[in-house]
């Protein structure tokens, strides 16, 4: 099978400037190979400045790298001509993680979902009308909701609206780019649901860029453990995770109890 | 045992013209040496208690009820706000004033609760020590900017040990940052409320932050206080509705461990 | 999460608070604003008399019930003269700020949009432009075109659009790294569609904002060079004007030069009081620190 993304020996590094003066170039992302199978759910997990918010944007295609390349079907996203390129934008989608800062706040929820199709599609308007109100019912919301600025809706109804942008142009990938991690706990299970569901529906690709290991075991088939710009491993989800990296297993260590702890059951002084 | 009770507190929004309560009939008891978690969905009311017990609510709310009581004797909101109670933020960057170092932090704080003499530097220093902050002396000249979210988080921790309250609100503590941190700060926070026999009050939505730390658990929705009781009781009998999804959102994500 | 539940318990400030919450001082500027707007939009019904017509036998009278402000030293109405300069000044104003925000917008967006070497050029003209002093643009532009309202609009134009292009330049950067404008970008919007969707309304929301505190500064201007002879010609009813035909009978009859002077103070102090307010109400920061 082809894969869907392939990243080869990709690089990415930031020049800093301070007050002192320019500091070494940052590097972000070093020798970086990733590939992404059509309908995988594959888990990007890493601490918060490990790489893994760049590595999302860099097969997006937001930024470029500054070695190696991203292969899109087998095309490198430079070569693409206006075609590919618009094919690979029907096919890669992204939820970020702030819903309110994801919309642009003077549309209302038709316009924001219906914006893939009028750039991505050949949808004429009514027919991208009807297609926003289905979009509206899958992930949860009523067609009601279609005339409703992004201010009077709850953080979680919001990133529905975003989650049905991303499914408008029928994507075969979409980065979900800590798209939970500003929910409460209950949105976070209802909305990881929502993904499963559209991936059975569907079969979607998911890449799921995310700090929480937990939220990996209940949607991921693979997980790939980024650290200090570098894949550090690359293993399929089984219960326990099989970690051998020192990182990895210090994430893993690191996840809170399921239930209260022993201590609790001695008496307070 | 010294005790801080948040009782009847009310609070409200206009919305349309009209009265919106967002908090009712709130009524909790902290006791010093025992970690209370407040836990809730979103918009359930959590940090409006918290800031509206200390008489901090953003404009456009405003408490219309409540007293809140040290050892069963009213408070004024703004005489406990640093003396009996010191808070630790979600955000810990946006705590700080970007301009000055932490060595003004520090003498500000002690300042603020009269605590500032000639040793001040010294009990800074070893504050400092207590929390993990290695180095002090280096760290005190630093700037906000100059430092990682993981440091600040400390300093914060820091700068609420230096005004010597007895109680302690945390506030999304650990919300939204990265697990191995989260972990070195549940710790922490555990330990100096432990050495220093602190009274918490501990809002999150995070069950598993309950599991690891709570001793007692209030749960709440939308604005009233739900279902009481230990945090054993919680996790193994939930009663309430609210309660029982939470508890069962929570454990879905556990699947392997329960099952063994 | 705590930023949810802000966000659902944020108020939304509705249009009929807008005037109620500002302080009284903002109140009256905006007031005085409206009165100042009509007036000029309904000169010709709210004036006594024509601003023009010459009355010699009835020449530098003091105020009566005729003449409230009295007449000039051609017997012409002062009232009818000071409302029709409004006009003048206001419809000045009003072109040479649509000419600066036109041409900031335009210049500033394609420097930020294009970026790169495109953008350091772009940015080193607008440093050449900010380094001219309005009078002096003027008077070289009236030297070279001569005299009149229009040279002296394009010389304020000229010497004021590049502040303009310079915040629309950093406001549409600052905009650009939004996730909105990410997600527009992985929807397919081209760059020009995303200018004018996502990036241009929120930039023209700052600079409207940041024109009504420009207003009475430009308007000194228009009155400032009129007053040096190179604007508004005589006899044209033009506050600037006005203050210079007086200047004349500064000892004998000071009143003719008090109000197209008193009238000139009120106006730019308005506009700058009510810009200050609307800045408050629709800067973004300051509306998020009223909501939390």
């Amino acid at each position: 099978m082809t894969p869907l993304i392939e990243a080869r020996g990709l690089g990415r590094s930031y020049r800093t400037f301070s007050l002192m003066g320019s500091a070494a170039p940052k590097v972000v992302l070093d020798g970086i190979d990733l590939t992404i199978r059509p309908g995988e759910t594959l888990g990007l997990l890493g601490r918060s400045g490990c790489g893994k918010s760049t590595l999302g944007r860099l097969i997006l295609g937001l930024e470029k790298p500054d070695r190696g390349d991203i292969r899109f079907r087998g095309t490198a996203l430079g070569a693409l001509d206006s075609a590919g390129l618009a094919a690979f934008r029907r096919a890669v989608q992204v939820v970020f993680q702030d819903s309110l800062e994801a919309v642009n706040p003077r549309h209302n929820v038709e316009r924001i979902i219906a914006e893939p199709l009028r750039h991505l599609t050949d949808l004429n308007q009514e027919q991208r009308a009807a297609r926003v109100r289905e979009l509206l019912l899958e992930v949860g919301l009523t067609a009601d909701d279609a005339t409703k600025l992004p201010v009077q809706m709850s953080g979680g109804q919001l990133q529905r609206v975003c989650i049905a942008r991303a499914l408008a142009p029928q994507p075969e990938l979409i980065v979900l780019d800590e798209a939970v991690s500003n929910l409460d706990l209950v949105l976070q299970i209802q909305t990881i649901d929502l993904f499963k569901q559209i991936q059975e529906a569907r079969g979607t690709a998911f890449l799921f860029v995310t700090h929480d290991l937990r939220l990996v075991h209940r949607f991921c088939e693979r997980v790939v453990v980024m650290d200090g710009g570098r894949i550090v491993e690359d293993v399929p989800v089984t219960r326990p995770l099989h970690f051998t990296h020192p990182a990895a297993r210090a994430l893993q260590g690191a996840v809170l109890p399921a239930r209260p702890t022993r201590r609790h059951e001695q008496p307070t002084v | 045992m010294p005790t801080l009770t948040i009782d009847d507190l009310g609070i409200t929004t206009q919305r349309h013209g009209r009265d919106i309560a967002l908090v009712d009939g709130l009524t909790l008891t902290l006791e010093t040496g025992r970690i209370l978690a407040l836990v809730g969905p979103s918009g359930s009311g959590k940090s409006l208690t918290a800031s509206g017990a200390q008489g901090v609510l953003p404009a456009g709310v405003s408490r219309r009820t409540g007293r809140v009581l040290l050892d069963g004797v009213e408070q004024r909101p703004s005489l406990i706000r640093g003396r009996t109670i010191a808070t630790i933020m979600q955000n810990p960057r946006s705590a700080f004033n970007p301009v000055k170092t932490m060595r003004a932090h520090a003498l500000e704080t002690l300042t603020a609760v009269g605590h500032r003499d000639a040793g001040s530097e010294d009990t800074i220093r070893d504050t400092m020590a207590e929390v993990g902050l290695d180095d002090p002396a280096r760290v005190l000249g630093l700037h906000p900017f100059e430092m990682s979210g993981g440091m600040l988080q400390r300093m914060m921790i820091a700068l609420a040990l230096l005004t010597r309250a007895p109680f302690l609100f945390a506030d999304e503590p650990t919300t939204d940052i990265d697990l191995v941190v989260q972990a070195r700060l549940l710790d922490l926070i555990e330990r100096v409320a432990r050495e220093r026999h602190l009274g918490v009050l501990l809002i999150t939505h995070d069950m598993g932050v309950v599991a690891r730390l709570a001793d007692d658990v209030h749960v709440m929705s939308a604005g009233r206080i739900v279902e009481r009781g230990s945090v054993r009781a919680i996790f193994d009998a939930p009663a309430h509705p609210v309660t029982q999804s939470l508890i069962a959102a929570h454990l879905a994500l556990y699947v392997d461990e329960e099952a063994a | 999460m705590a930023a949810i539940a802000d966000h659902e318990g944020s108020a939304v400030a509705s249009p009929r608070g807008f005037f109620s919450n500002m302080r009284m001082s903002a109140r009256i500027a905006c007031a005085l604003v409206a009165i100042l707007l009509i007036t000029a939009v309904a000169a010709p019904l709210v004036a006594p008399y024509d601003p023009n017509a010459v009355d010699l036998p009835g020449r530098l009278q003091g105020p009566s019930l005729a003449h409230w402000l009295g007449t000039d030293h051609l017997g012409r109405d002062m009232l009818s003269r000071l409302i029709y300069g409004s006009r003048v000044s206001l419809g000045a104003v009003a072109i040479a700020l649509t000419g600066i925000i036109a041409l900031g917008i335009a210049i500033g967006g394609t420097s930020a949009v294009l970026g790169g070497r495109a953008d350091q050029f772009i940015m080193r003209c607008c440093d050449v432009f900010l380094t001219f002093p309005t009078i002096v643009l003027a008077l070289f532009m009236v030297g070279m075109l001569g005299t009149g309202l229009v040279n002296v609009i394009i010389a304020i134009v000229l010497s004021h659009w590049a502040w303009y292009a310079r915040i629309v330049r950093g406001l549409v950067l600052s905009f650009k790294r939004r996730d909105f404008v990410l997600a527009a970008r992985v929807a397919g919007a081209s760059r020009t569609r995303i200018f004018i969707e996502h990036l241009l309304p929120p930039t023209f929301a700052q600079l409207v904002v940041l024109a009504t505190l420009d207003i009475g500064h430009i308007m000194l201007h228009v009155s400032g060079l009129s007053f040096l002879g190179l604007g508004v010609m005589a006899p044209t009813a033009e506050w600037g004007v006005m203050i210079n035909d007086a200047r004349q009978f500064v000892w004998t009859e000071p009143m003719l030069l008090f109000w197209p002077g008193f009238a000139l103070f009120v106006a730019v102090a308005a506009f700058n009081l009510a810009g200050d307010a609307i800045r408050d109400k629709l800067d973004p920061h300051l509306a998020a620190e009223h909501q939390h």
